[in-house]
């Protein structure tokens, strides 16, 4: 097995403490993440559609210099049985010691745009990615009113994760102007409705991003005005 | 006499008229739902019509009495058992439409993808469908009580072409979602495009089209399979799906899905599979379907095929040899 990429949507949890060390690798091709934690001897090879755990030796882990991981041919795996998966992650047993690999905690309440960029390496390489029209960021940057756009957001939404990139990239494009992006992140379930920022913007759904021209909300983006939403923003400035 | 007779005359072309009207219009009502009986089974249990009956069999019903009553008054039969039905299906359809009016007025989400007697196939608001019905079916269903001819015997001809219409109709629906009409029946076609394809209202928040969700596929081709994650033809051809996209295969491949997120996160433990999956609102991916799984290829924004199943994607099979 080879091509193990370093992925940071998971924490790893020994016996319920954190080991925020903790290294996760994904194969796509193997169907399999590898776990490299010093609270686990060995590190732990779990392969997803055939639900089975196995230990590995750290010997026949090759570390690659672009940071990828390979499983060196005569790896030998110890199977140590089948996780099962409970809500957002997988548990199972490493000897008498328990394990939990769990999707990464929700970012809640307000973020900045460094925190949002820290949280997840997707936000990051989709960010970059995000090819924004210059034109239009060009007038943003004009702007001469000060513009808030809160985006309300939930890190554990799959529409969110595709939205939030390219607002993270006009929000650094936007830097240092008079037009502010602030995020909010909410949580799923009950929490959302008793969120207080919730109740005082009305939200129903995320991502949602409201537009506040000299603190007076002048207008929404949402659902579709997340394709392009330098333009978006200019097109509820505007109006406004 | 001769003031009377072209009085009687006109009085009866205009009842004609309206019948005539009338009666099209519930067989192209009949047709829409004919042609995706299931979708308009759902429509029935969203609308909490099925508590005494299976909602196929009200379905079925519906669409019989639908089908008779709109064949009778195309062929101008007007009798007070054909009239009556027909007033009371239009007001059925009015109750209906005017419910959800009034329920989008006091801010009640709908329930059901469709609004309407015409079912799945026409995008309309709760407002739109009420305010249409009403102009389409009150005039007609008016006019058609003007000018009856005197009671004779029945017409045994119009009502056996009646009767076999309706028998025609009630096949078509029965078979209809074993046949290649999905093109028809929902609104993904050939020619549609990606951005057209939308759930909610311009107007509203909770607005959004497939473009914004999948917004790479504006530009290139693409394949697009539109499954819920649960699907046993779906799972069955999971491997090979992974496998194109695991080789980087073209054209790309998506998956598209209403799945809750938490359903999401299981279906990536149990398959991680290298393909992007992409959630939709039920509301968006419903008119797209008859059912399930339905792919599309898709070029620079818009539908160039379709296809009921998983697509057969070139080089899968060698890229699974090479693997295994």
């Amino acid at each position: 097995m080879s091509g193990f990429l370093p992925i940071d949507k998971f924490v790893f949890f020994v016996d319920g403490v954190e080991d925020s060390a903790a290294e996760v690798y994904q194969s796509q091709a193997a169907g399999a993440y590898l776990v490299i934690s010093r609270a686990i001897e060995s590190p732990i090879l779990v392969q997803a559609r055939s639900a089975v755990v196995s230990t590995v030796n750290l010997m026949k882990v090759d570390r690659q210099a672009d940071g990828t991981v390979n499983l060196l041919p005569d790896a030998t795996l110890e199977s140590l049985g089948r996780f099962t998966i409970e809500g957002e992650g997988i548990s199972f047993s490493v000897g008498s010691r328990a394990a939990e690999l769990r999707n990464k905690p929700w970012l809640l309440g307000t973020q900045d745009l460094d925190g949002m960029r820290a949280y997840s390496r997707e936000y990051r390489e989709g960010a970059s990615a995000y090819e924004y029209s210059q034109p239009v960021v060009r007038q943003l940057l004009a702007e001469s009113r000060p513009v808030e756009v809160k985006v309300f957001f939930g890190s554990w939404c799959p529409t969110c994760q595709q939205v939030l990139p390219r607002v993270l990239r006009v929000a650094q494009e936007l830097a240092g102007s008079k037009i502010e992006l602030s995020f909010y992140g909410l949580p799923r379930g009950p929490g959302f409705k008793a969120d207080p920022e919730v109740k005082r913007f009305d939200i129903e759904s995320v991502p949602i991003g409201v537009i506040l021209v000299e603190g007076r909300e002048v207008g929404r983006i949402s659902g579709s005005g997340w394709k392009i939403p330098e333009l978006a923003i200019k097109k509820v400035i505007q109006g406004s | 006499m001769n003031a009377t007779a072209p009085q009687r005359s006109t009085r009866a072309r205009l009842g004609m008229a309206g019948a005539v009207f009338l009666g099209a219009v519930l067989l192209v009502a009949a047709w829409t739902k004919a042609i995706d009986p299931n979708a308009f089974a759902e429509q029935i249990t969203a609308e909490g019509l099925d508590g005494w009956l299976p909602a196929t069999a009200v379905a079925l019903m519906a669409l019989a009495l639908e089908l008779f009553v709109g064949i009778a008054l195309l062929l101008n039969i007007r009798r007070p058992w054909i009239l009556i039905p027909a007033a009371l299906l239009v007001a059925f359809f009015l109750f209906l439409t005017g419910r959800a009016y009034v329920d989008d007025l006091r801010g009640i989400e709908a329930t059901a993808a469709a609004c309407g007697c015409f079912g799945n196939l026409v995008d309309r608001t709760p407002a739109e469908a009420f305010w249409q019905d009403s102009l389409l079916l009150v005039p007609a269903l008016l006019l058609a009580f003007f000018g009856r001819a005197a009671a004779s015997a029945l017409p045994w001809r119009r009502l056996a072409l009646v009767g076999g219409g309706t028998i025609a109709g009630l096949w078509l629906a029965w078979n209809a979602p074993e046949l290649p009409l999905d093109d028809l029946a929902t609104r993904l076609r050939p020619g549609a495009l990606t951005r057209e394809m939308c759930a909610g209202r311009p107007e509203n928040v909770d607005y959004v089209c497939l473009d914004a969700l999948v917004p790479e596929l504006d530009d290139g081709t693409h394949w697009v399979v539109l499954t819920h994650l649960d699907e046993e033809e779906f799972l069955t051809g999971l491997e090979g799906l992974h496998a194109h996209s695991l080789a980087n295969g073209e054209p790309r491949l998506w998956l598209v899905s209403d799945v809750e997120p938490e359903d999401l996160n299981a279906f990536t433990w149990q398959y991680m599979v290298a393909t992007d999956v992409r959630l939709v609102p039920v509301t968006l991916l419903r008119p797209l379907y008859r059912r399930l799984p339905r792919s599309f290829r898709v070029e620079d924004g818009r539908v160039v095929e379709t296809i009921n199943g998983i697509p057969s994607l070139g080089g899968v099979e060698e890229h699974l040899a090479t693997t295994r």
